[in-house]
């Protein structure tokens, strides 16, 4: 894309499907073809990034290094800044500030289950795909030929003849 | 160290040994909401095979994990109506690692719900024509304030000959 920093950007290592590019604190693993968000890039794609994302961090740790976070954020909300799908590889050290973990909430038993069901639920939603609308069948007028013999079945019927 | 198996219990989530609030599962992997979540939907993937970090899973495991996140921000997406999610993966004691398991976060996200301030992508060749990316991560920190992030270590230590991957994994109180 043409107005894309990410697709401008110098890469490295690229493949058919994904490309890495060299950041000041590790490595950002994106598609090589443009696409903004996780839920448009194909599977193979999404597949590909995290099997590299698994090497890249196995090499960083080859290197000494202590500690390391995969991040993705998806969409506006939760804080993507690029147009284009960037799964980072962040080097961590002791005490660097980075990251601080989240205070976790404490929800009511049957907001859990409510929740659990619409997950569950959505997610296999996910897996079924689109609904398909079935084909709608046409019922074909009957030929004169057709109507006759119907009728004729019908009254033998009606006299019980075999 | 590592602990699988029996030790972990994790590990026994993931095998349904141990009740948990699941959402998915399959041959690979058991995906259960987060008892404490940083988000309501909050879920964590969970690989069936014991690895302590990342690194440790199968290359069939690397690319299955990321499809499934991938799917599961989709079910966020609408079956909670959230409008962005984070993907959340700390490998070490050093990165907010606590359980002795390797641990897959998605986690929906809400306006302003200061998770994780967004983190710069800096090439160190440049970037062109980038967005905004100078805003610095100093306001809105949940704990500390402000602190800057530190040089990133030193990238140029011999690399050890065995890497003990399972080392890395501090702390870890279950």
């Amino acid at each position: 894309m043409v107005d894309c920093p990410v697709c401008l950007t110098k890469k490295e290592d690229e493949d058919k499907l994904i490309a890495t590019i060299k950041t000041e604190d590790g490595m950002v693993v994106v598609p090589k073809e443009h696409v903004a968000i996780l839920e448009q890039t194909p599977d193979e794609v999404v597949g590909a990034m995290f099997a590299k994302a698994n090497i890249v961090l196995l090499q960083m740790f080859e290197k000494g290094l202590q500690g390391a976070n995969l991040i993705l954020n998806n969409g506006v909300t939760a804080g993507q800044t690029l147009p284009h799908v960037a799964l980072q590889l962040v080097e961590r050290s002791e005490n660097d500030g980075l990251f601080p973990l989240w205070q976790p909430k404490q929800l009511p038993e049957d907001a859990m289950n409510q929740i659990q069901e619409k997950m569950t639920e959505a997610i296999q939603a996910v897996d079924s795909g689109p609904v398909e609308e079935k084909p709608k069948v046409e019922s074909k007028p009957k030929s004169k030929d057709e109507e006759k013999k119907e009728n004729a079945f019908m009254r033998r019927v009606f006299r019980r003849v075999p | 160290m590592a602990e699988e198996g029996q030790d972990c219990i994790f590990c026994q989530i993931a095998n349904g040994q141990v009740p948990a609030k699941k959402v998915y599962e399959d041959a690979s992997f058991m995906a259960v909401l987060d008892i404490n979540p940083a988000n309501p939907g909050h879920v964590l993937i969970l690989p069936k095979a014991h690895a302590s970090v990342y690194p440790q899973l199968s290359e069939g495991d690397s690319s299955g994990v990321g499809i499934l996140c991938k799917k599961i921000s989709l079910a966020m997406i609408q079956g909670l109506g959230v409008q962005g999610t984070t993907i959340f993966v700390a490998n070490g004691g050093v990165a907010g690692q606590r359980a002795p398991h390797l641990i897959v976060h998605v986690i929906p996200r809400m306006q302003d719900d200061k998770l994780f301030q967004p983190h710069p992508v800096t090439p160190v060749d440049g970037m062109p024509d980038a967005p905004d990316e100078g805003k610095d991560d100093k306001d809105d920190k949940d704990d500390d304030e402000g602190e800057k992030k530190d040089t990133p270590p030193d990238k140029q230590a011999a690399p050890p000959k065995d890497v003990d991957l399972d080392a890395i994994t501090a702390v870890l109180d279950g």
